[in-house]
């Protein structure tokens, strides 16, 4: 009987197990840094942590790194500064390994090997130059500002409250210019747009959180549950970022410039829309910029995924999410992100359908902190 | 092809080139592709088809941020063509993907979000979708948690000669040359 060949892992629990074992370290060396009291109680968690990393035991041993990470615990008591070097060796090495695993992902063949550190090398500097350092630093950057939710407590993370939400058109209308202030209403409120519901200002940061990690739609609408194996099941989407407006006010400067955008330049939103697409197209997606907006730092919070600053580790992080609400665990991790303040070119996105030959509906709105390119500039819209 | 046309543009960025912002518009972009071939009046949905198969065979769509290479933003452009028009190759593509690979050992951005568990947690377009293209749910679920097949999903390195294929397709007015290539 021929041997099966050993399956491979998959690509999103290399993702958390890489992003955990980093974590690991970084949790040791604070650990080596004194204040280590309840270190032991830090390092059993850390091993249990490691020990829900579900990877085949021929690409990471893990129960075996588990058992050394609880190992040393028992020895925190010595000086553990003085065996640093030779404690973070194990996870340097298997991190190593598991990026390796992970390149083809990013178009990679293969890795350079792990060179030598010199004595108290910084963290990053165990891996070679290029992908491997890159993805290290773009995970270790985020280890700080980067917060998890078991799906326990993203269960527990209230849905916005529905007279709030039905509050939030009004309000945003009375922020709109008077000639258009009816037909911000009636986007905001029409069944088929969905920008308060997810990005209105009454969400509270922890339910846009639920909604990146655990996809707990906002509204409550959508179902969503916790499953006997630890897992969620929802039918929500989300992509790698949930946020929204901090008020009412910032909620309405991008819909205000496209409204007067549209008024001054086609007579209207339908108008303007119906001038812009072909006869047949039924979605159209158009970028404000915060400049034209008015938007500025302060205005947009949320969450984004740790380390997505490519379009493939940006996959990674959506695999590590699908393996994470498959099986509960690992963790994955993400990072407050003011969109406005953050990004390189921030502004909203807006995306419209079409309900009739020239008649538009809003889909959504929300802040965002780059623009995509396919999106249509408000300003090239006649 | 050089840089995207307008008209590519239009088409695109109504669900495909927007997956991220809105993954609703993704999926019923590809759900509602074979219609919008069928009801093109003005040819301008075949005319994006068309370009869409040019960039991909001249690695001509810009990487949308300096850290994506044009490998992997290829390899992105033919899970959409899959997603969108199904297994048969986009015309000229120097790399295709075996159609054995698709839903197997190469998941797409259609499976990942329209594909749930259980067909009531998917898209109600999903069933008709993985019926055009041979698959089940229980095809595409098995690429989440380990795969059973024996070999990577979905990764697939740059081939050798990658770069000297690019500098030729640069060479020859068919793309911009992009931060990263020499």
């Amino acid at each position: 009987m021929t041997q099966q060949p050993a399956p491979p892992p998959d690509r999103g629990a290399l993702r958390a197990a890489i992003e955990g074992l980093l974590r690991t370290c970084v949790d040791l060396e604070r650990q080596a840094d004194g204040a280590a009291t309840d270190a032991r109680k830090r390092v059993r968690r850390i091993a249990e942590t490691v020990a829900a990393v579900r990877l085949p035991r021929h690409v990471l041993d893990v129960p075996a790194l588990a058992q050394q990470v609880d190992g040393l615990g028992r020895h925190l008591d010595a000086d553990l500064r003085g065996r640093l070097a030779s404690a973070r060796q194990p996870y340097v090495t298997e991190i190593h390994a598991l990026l390796a695993l992970l390149a083809p992902w990013h178009g990679l063949a293969a890795l350079p090997p792990l060179g030598p550190a010199a004595p108290g090398a910084a963290l990053t500097d165990h891996f070679p130059t290029g992908f491997a350092q890159d993805y290290v630093i773009d995970l270790l950057g985020s280890v700080d500002a980067s917060v998890a939710l078991t799906p326990q407590a993203a269960d527990q993370v209230p849905v916005a409250r529905e007279d709030a939400s039905d509050a939030v058109p009004i309000l945003v209308g009375d922020q709109l210019h008077e000639d258009h202030r009816q037909m911000g209403v009636d986007m905001l409120q029409d069944g088929a747009s969905h920008a308060v519901q997810r990005h209105g200002p009454h969400i509270a940061p922890e339910t846009q959180l639920a909604r990146l990690l655990w996809l707990k739609d906002p509204s409550g609408d959508e179902p969503w549950r916790l499953l006997p194996n630890g897992g969620v099941e929802s039918n929500h989407w989300c992509g790698p970022i949930a946020g929204g407006f901090t008020s009412a006010e910032a909620m309405a400067k991008p819909i205000d410039a496209l409204l007067r955008w549209a008024r001054v330049h086609a007579g209207g939103l339908n108008g303007l829309l119906t001038n812009n697409t072909k006869s047949k197209t039924k979605r159209i997606s158009i970028y404000v910029s915060a400049e034209s907006a008015g938007l500025v730092p302060g205005d947009a919070n949320g969450y984004r995924g740790t380390a997505t600053s490519s379009r493939a580790m940006t996959d990674d992080w959506l695999d590590a999410r699908e393996h994470a609400m498959a099986h509960g665990a690992p963790p994955i991790y993400a990072v407050p992100y003011d969109p406005i303040a953050e990004g390189k070119e921030p502004g909203a996105f807006f995306q419209f359908k079409r309900v009739g030959a020239s008649s538009w509906s809003l889909v959504t709105c929300f802040p965002v902190g780059e623009r995509n390119l396919n999106c249509k500039r408000m300003e090239d819209l006649t | 092809m050089t840089s995207p046309s307008e008209n590519f543009k239009d088409h695109f960025g109504g669900g495909f080139g927007v997956a991220d912002e809105t993954p609703e518009a993704y999926v019923e972009a590809c759900e509602e592709a074979l219609e919008m071939l069928a009801d093109d009046d003005d040819g301008s949905y075949h005319a994006f088809r068309d370009e869409l198969a040019a960039h991909i065979r001249d690695s001509s769509y810009p990487p949308h941020r300096v850290a994506d290479s044009q490998w992997i933003t290829d390899e992105w452009l033919r899970n959409i063509w899959y997603d969108a028009f199904g297994p048969e190759p986009p015309p000229g593509d120097p790399y295709p993907v075996p159609a054995e690979d698709w839903g197997r050992r190469r998941r797409t951005p259609y499976m990942m979000y329209a594909v749930n568990r259980r067909p009531e947690l998917s898209s109600p377009g999903a069933p008709a979708w993985l019926k055009a293209r041979g698959l089940t749910f229980d095809d595409v679920n098995a690429g989440v948690g380990v795969s059973l097949t024996g070999q990577f999903a979905s990764a697939r390195p740059a081939p050798e000669g990658w770069l000297e294929r690019l500098h030729d397709l640069t060479a020859r007015g068919l793309r911009e040359e992009q931060p990263g290539e020499r």
